[in-house]
């Protein structure tokens, strides 16, 4: 068996791996996948925290764990193991959130077990996984995963921010502003807030990328 | 043996769902103390809640906030801060039932006594009820300030549950506070929001023929009535027979109170 030349660990391909879906193939901004959870769980920053946290956990282990295994899952089932091994670790995040960060399970509520339906997970283990070595492997799911929780996290912030005048519920807006008739925006509390700001992000990512929809 | 044969298929399907089975059991198994530690602790904060010694909204650094460790002293021997809060249970007649274990009381649940016992056995239910008792001198003399009972009803997806704090006549509503229902977000899910429960602070449980009179409604207002939420009128019919339902059952216990008053 002749070794094949070995690759370094964060060689400029790996790299690539980890840094395109932030900006120039982000799994919300481009790909438009994860939106559901996107809208709901973005009205503070803390949830959106901690929901991007969970994310990440599980798109990173679940695109390792299917990369180690992938030339031993039988083709015909491929999807269903996929998918056996991703609830399996949503599962464990929603069991240890339960255990340790009770209010915030109460509040992100369905939303951690739905990361089951998130189709960014589905889809690296699919498109990804299924085909490389576990190292990068390892870094296409911790880049998905950063790439979805920088989007949510900007639209939490700005949410908060904009709807409710907090920020990690410190009251930040001050007091004379509100004296001046300053009023919270209360579309922001509302999922069609998230909307607008996704809108407005996806635009300017595209001014930036150059990058835009052929017709 | 083939990779695609069906026989290392059905052996790879088992052991994949074993492996992630025995995963999630031992999570499961090794995460439970602390997760009903929480679970208990959050019910027992909606109770403090309910007699207005909790504020959720507290900051660590506030006189309000109160701790985990906290919430649990109020239901210690101790108390907290000279005030208690005991649970107890009644019977159908509404007496006191006596020589319950520690145990045994702990896992006395409203739900499960009118599931295990139907109505023709009601005979048989024993009812928990809270006791608030605002200081030690009151504690001492066995005169709560503030009663709390369980109470749930139906929604429109699933049941939902709430705890009702009743002045030590039974016969004024001092909060009602739901901790746990599936109702639709914006619509039956408001019950949980300040602004349909606060209304029903004050409000009188009987109307002037002695009848249970509180409930929700669309016209107008008067010492029983609070406002329904709109667009929940399936939501609001749960909450207005549960009312009526653990109201009249608790009232046998509240009539001895009364009777003793007057």
């Amino acid at each position: 068996m002749t070794a094949e030349p070995k690759e370094p660990m964060f060689s400029k391909k790996n790299v690539k791996l980890m840094t395109d879906p932030l900006i120039d193939n982000n799994p919300i901004a481009v790909q438009v996948l994860g939106i559901c959870s996107a809208l709901a769980v973005t009205a503070q920053l803390k949830p959106s925290v901690i929901m991007a946290i969970s994310v990440t956990v599980v798109i990173t282990f679940s695109n390792l764990i299917i990369s180690i295994l992938r030339n031993f899952i039988p083709n015909s089932i491929r999807i269903i193991v996929e998918l056996t091994i991703i609830a399996t670790l949503v599962i464990l995040v929603d069991q240890v959130l339960k255990a340790y960060a009770f209010e915030m399970s109460k509040q992100l509520s369905v939303f951690v077990g739905l990361i089951i339906t998130n189709c960014i997970v589905m889809g690296r283990a699919e498109a990804f996984a299924m085909g490389n070595k576990p190292w990068p492997s390892l870094l296409d799911g911790l880049g998905s995963g950063f790439g979805y929780g920088v989007i949510i996290v900007i639209v939490g912030l700005l949410r908060e921010v904009l709807g409710s005048g907090t920020l990690w519920e410190f009251p930040i807006v001050p007091s004379f502003l509100a004296n001046l008739g300053y009023v919270n925006n209360g579309l922001m509390v509302l999922p069609p807030g998230a909307f607008v700001i996704i809108g407005l992000i996806v635009w300017l990512q595209r001014e930036i990328t150059k990058k835009y929809e052929e017709h | 043996m083939a990779k695609e044969s069906t026989a290392y298929t059905l052996g790879f399907a088992g052991g994949v769902t074993i492996v992630c089975a025995i995963l999630l059991g031992f999570a499961a198994t090794k995460l439970k103390p602390l997760q009903e530690k929480n679970a208990d602790v959050d019910k027992k904060s909606k109770i403090l809640l309910a007699v207005g010694e909790f504020d959720p909204k507290a900051k660590k650094t506030d006189e309000a906030y109160r701790s985990s460790e906290d919430v649990l002293k109020y239901f210690g021997k101790e108390g907290f801060k000279d005030k208690f809060i005991v649970k107890f249970a009644v019977n159908h007649e509404g007496g006191v039932v006596d020589g319950l274990s520690d145990v045994e009381l702990k896992l006395l649940d409203l739900e499960n006594q009118i599931k295990k016992f139907s109505d023709e056995e009601a005979d048989k239910r024993k009812y928990p009820i809270y006791a608030f008792y605002g200081s030690k001198a009151d504690f001492d003399a066995k005169k709560a300030t503030t009663f709390v009972i369980p109470v749930y009803g139906y929604g429109l997806w699933s049941n939902c549950y709430g705890v009702l704090a009743l002045n030590s006549t039974g016969d004024t509503v001092e909060n009602l506070v739901y901790y746990k229902h599936g109702e639709t977000p914006g619509l039956g899910g408001e019950i949980e929001k300040d602004y349909f429960t606060d209304p029903f602070k004050g409000k009188k449980v009987f109307n002037a023929k002695g009848e249970v009179a509180l409930k929700t409604t669309k016209g107008e207002l008067n010492e029983n009535t609070v406002p329904a939420v709109s667009g929940a009128t399936f939501t609001m019919d749960g909450v207005d027979n549960m009312l009526k339902k653990f109201l009249t059952i608790y009232d046998k216990f509240f009539q001895t109170k009364r009777g003793g008053a007057q």
